[in-house]
């Protein structure tokens, strides 16, 4: 039996607009649970709420109501300094538009995380050529962000969330600014790292990269009316299966 | 689009961006105030007809043009700044069908309204405080009592005309620079130059080069002897100025990557980001930062050489002449007799004469051969200036005892002679019983006699038959001088000076001469004038300054804001962001006054020599006051970074609010 990773009770986010005090839900009553080693993908209309849930896992804003439980520990009872903690020990995150730094090298990029973890050097560039190695970006190490490609950029980004080895990866987005064959590389990369105990969280709207999951949630008006699970099947039958159970979803939404 | 349109869009952007309109409109305020300032001085100086005012005149003329060109420089380098910053705006008015005469119509608006503004603005605080200025001004004069206070339309005038035609230029130059460009570049105009890049040879080439240069230039200015000319000054500086963008665009660089091959420096959490960070922000801000360094340079020296100048005003005039008072008489029986009376008048007046010469000269300038040591032909281009003075008067004024015949001279200060060479005197030929460099009448008039060179006579009648020789006149006329030297204060010496010369107008073959008097007007004119200029230079230097760095620490919040962001979500907490943002910033702003002090220290005994020219030799003074505005421009400066910082701070928690508020 796994452990549960992340659990996540009756959560809701509600923005009030500031001017008109009018108030817009989010996220309405989420409960979900993720164990280790798990694959999700959530999909999801654009204002569905995919954004405002990962936002609030990877800790970057509150809930209204509700809990996040990582590893048993509720997540907003931390103090912001120990949340900073939480954030770079415990998550690794890979976004669409790559958030790389502009003024580090490719290798200052990689390492940022195990510096600002006090890391000592001889770990931190072992760690780095590892990773980079391993994901072929190992002869860009010198470079900045601008003197690479899309593709070279999102593996950058992913080098960078997995060199902590997270418990939790977050991806939102991350094949949305790639072409095909990028996307395919990067998928493929976090099949891996699946496969070698990575759980991984990917907030997507390509049905090609939700049916590399284990399992896809389909979130609607701040709501999970969906959580479809993989059996044995091969990522293109997934994606059949997958194609006919949102389609009407997004017919009803459409 | 109807005009009122038009001048809505152009003030809502002016209130958009406060931070650079406000910078904008006080820096060009100040600078219209101080350019009346100059105009306002030279015509109420004149007006009043004090002593010395032409000397005033003629300086503030010059700094009034070096100022306007000081306002020409900086306003082209921060428009261009600005209007860079605003392509990416102007391309979006022209995307959305704005069309470009309608963007330049807005542009001019803009500068309409900043324009008048500052006019408005600095010729109001120029008015009210011109009263305040001439009070301040009067006090550096110790000659002078008052100065006129009248408001001249003229200047106001000249100002709003020079004001005018400068931002007309300036308007014309940036809608040149629009509609040179298309569209999409406008739109792109953001993202083109403003990367990082990784070192390559040719830097670390430039930065060795840097370094090399800027310790060749310190080494010559340490060792090279004769430095006190214009020419040498400008080289060094064009050298420095080279030298110090190189040392922050490269040899910083190179530091930096040096820095990062450290195991125990590089990847300490603090000290990482800052260092990577450094090194991108050094070479995006090298430009800006070499101008902070020389403006900082500019103003320890300029501002310290000046106040030295002023401080050293009565040493010069001192040293210049050492006797008070010069009185030329025709015939050398009158000697006693206007001693009688300049001593009478010195008692009446409570002074005492401490130093008296008395001695007859004969002076023309003479063509001289220093190879054949021959005095030839006058109607060959005269090269020297020579005085002919007799043995007796030389042995008196230098207390010695020569005895020279008939056939003998003395020769002092005359190049390339020296003792036993002969001398051909016009066919004459006399044997030099000695040769000196200077004796007590060059060591008294060190102002105006340096360059001099004199021959002593055996007697009276040689001194004339060679005098006859060098006018080719029959009968030459000799001067008899007497040099006077009193102890008392300025008042008793002026009131003995106007005694003096009120006798002398009486006594026909009598004249009454004040170097002395005469050059302390026109040192303590040119010196405050000079204070002045550098002065209130180093006002508008430093609001520049202030402007810049603004103007700079907006753009990085701007640009680091995202970074920032990122930094915070991959677990950097709030405290070391915080730590991180001050100390790469700060570290970045000290640069600049680290080698602006360094350029001082370095260019030290250039000043001194610099100042030799002015007759000013006091290094202790000089460095005293060097040390004393260094340390206040440090302190002026450090306080400009801390509001600057501020301002980064405000700009960067305001754009990141919005960015919660639209998130939110």
């Amino acid at each position: 039996m796994k452990n549960v990773l992340l659990e996540i009770q009756d959560l809701t986010k509600v923005y009030t607009q500031k001017s008109s005090k009018v108030k817009h839900p989010a996220l309405q009553g989420i409960n979900l649970q993720i164990e280790q080693g798990d694959y999700v993908a959530i999909m999801g209309e654009s204002g569905s709420g995919k954004t405002t849930l990962m936002n609030i896992l990877a800790s970057f804003d509150f809930p209204s109501s509700g809990k996040v439980l990582m590893k048993g520990e509720e997540l907003f009872s931390l103090a912001p300094k120990d949340l900073a903690r939480f954030r770079r020990e415990e998550l690794g995150f890979v976004f669409q538009d790559f958030s790389l730094i502009d003024y580090f090298t490719i290798y200052e990029n990689i390492a940022f995380p195990l510096v600002i973890n006090h890391e000592n050097k001889k770990l931190i560039k072992a760690r780095v050529e590892e990773v980079a190695s391993d994901l072929h970006i190992d002869q860009l190490l010198n470079k900045y962000p601008y003197e690479l490609s899309g593709g070279e950029k999102q593996r950058t980004a992913c080098a960078r969330a997995l060199i902590m080895k997270p418990s939790l990866l977050l991806a939102d987005e991350p094949t949305g600014s790639l072409d095909s064959k990028n996307s395919k590389q990067l998928l493929q990369i976090f099949k891996a790292s699946n496969q070698k105990g990575q759980t991984i969280l990917m907030v997507t709207h390509s049905l090609f990269a939700a049916s590399t999951a284990s399992r896809v949630l389909i979130l609607s008006d701040g709501k999970i009316i969906k959580d479809i699970q993989r059996g044995n099947e091969s990522d293109q039958e997934f994606a059949k299966r997958l194609a006919k159970d949102i389609m009407p979803v997004e017919q009803k939404a459409g | 689009m109807g005009l009122s349109r038009i001048i809505y869009m152009a003030w809502e952007n002016l209130r958009q961006r406060k931070i650079h309109s406000f910078a904008n409109i006080f820096i060009n305020a100040i600078s219209v105030l101080i350019f009346y300032w100059f105009l306002t001085i030279r015509t109420n100086i004149n007006m009043e007809g004090i002593e010395g005012a032409s000397t005033i005149d003629r300086t503030l003329k010059l700094g009034t043009l070096l100022l306007f060109i000081i306002i020409l420089v900086f306003k082209i380098y921060v428009n261009n700044g600005i209007l860079k910053g605003r392509y990416k705006e102007i391309g979006l008015y022209d995307a959305w069908g704005f069309t470009k005469p309608r963007i330049y119509y807005m542009l001019f608006i803009e500068r309409l309204i900043t324009g008048i503004l500052s006019l408005v603005i600095g010729l109001f605080l120029g008015v009210i405080s011109q009263g305040l200025l001439g009070q301040i001004f009067i006090r550096l004069l110790p000659f002078a009592n008052r100065i006129s206070n009248e408001v001249d339309p003229n200047n106001l005038l000249i100002t709003t005309l020079s004001f005018l035609i400068l931002d007309i230029f300036i308007y014309l130059k940036n809608v040149i620079s629009i509609h040179s460009l298309s569209t999409i570049t406008l739109l792109h105009a953001e993202e083109m130059g403003d990367q990082s890049s990784s070192l390559n040879w040719k830097d670390k080439l430039q930065g060795l080069l840097g370094f090399a240069l800027l310790l060749g230039v310190y080494y010559m200015v340490q060792h090279t002897k004769s430095l006190g000319s214009l020419e040498w000054l400008l080289f060094s500086l064009v050298a420095l100025f080279i030298a110090s963008y190189l040392i922050l665009y490269n040899f910083i660089t190179l530091l930096i990557h040096g820095l990062k091959r450290s195991k125990t420096l590089y990847y300490r959490e603090s000290l990482f980001p800052v260092i990577a960070k450094l090194g991108h922000s050094i070479r995006q801000n090298a430009k800006i930062l070499t101008i902070i360094c020389f403006l900082l340079t500019g103003i320890i020296i300029g501002f310290s050489t000046t106040i030295s100048l002023y401080q050293g005003a009565e040493r010069q005039v001192e040293d210049a002449y050492l006797m008070d008072s010069l009185l030329v008489f025709h015939d050398k029986a009158e000697r006693n007799e206007v001693k009688d009376l300049a001593q009478s008048i010195a008692i009446s007046q409570g002074l005492e004469v401490t130093d008296s010469l008395t001695y007859t000269l004969f002076f023309d300038s003479v063509a001289y051969d220093p190879n054949s040591k021959s005095f030839t032909s006058v109607e060959k281009a005269s090269n020297l200036f020579i005085n002919l003075l007799t043995n007796d008067d030389f042995n008196d004024l230098e207390k010695e005892s020569y005895h020279l015949e008939n056939n003998e001279l003395l020769a002092i200060n005359l190049p390339g002679v020296q003792k036993g060479d002969t001398l051909n005197l016009f066919g004459q030929e006399f044997i030099v019983k000695d040769s000196l460099d200077s004796f007590s009448l060059i060591e008294h008039n060190k102002a105006s006699v340096i360059e001099d060179s004199y021959l002593v006579m055996s007697d009276l009648e040689n001194l004339i038959t060679i005098a006859e020789l060098i006018s080719e006149e029959e009968a030459v006329e000799l001067l008899n001088y007497l040099e006077l030297s009193t102890t008392g204060s300025q008042n008793q010496k002026a009131a003995f000076n106007q005694s003096l010369k009120a006798q002398s107008d009486d006594w026909e073959s009598l004249s009454y001469y004040s170097h002395k008097a005469d050059i302390r007007v026109e040192v303590f004119s040119s010196n405050s004038a000079y204070l002045l200029i550098v002065g209130t230079i180093s006002i508008i230097l430093i609001t520049y300054i202030i402007f810049t760095m603004i103007y700079r620490q907006v753009k990085s919040a701007r640009d680091n804001q995202k970074n920032i962001e990122i930094q915070r979500k991959l677990g950097m907490s709030e405290s070391g962001t915080r730590r991180f943002v001050l100390a790469e910033n700060s570290i970045l702003y000290i640069l600049p006054l680290l080698l602006a002090l360094l350029h001082v220290a370095a260019l030290f005994n250039l000043v001194c020599d610099f100042l030799v020219l002015f007759t000013l030799t006091d290094t202790d003074l000089i460095k005293s006051n060097l040390i004393l505005t260094a340390l206040i421009v440090a302190l002026m400066y450090f306080a400009i970074y801390l509001i600057t910082y501020l301002v980064y701070q405000k700009d960067y928690s305001r754009r990141a609010s919005n960015c919660l508020d639209a998130a939110s």
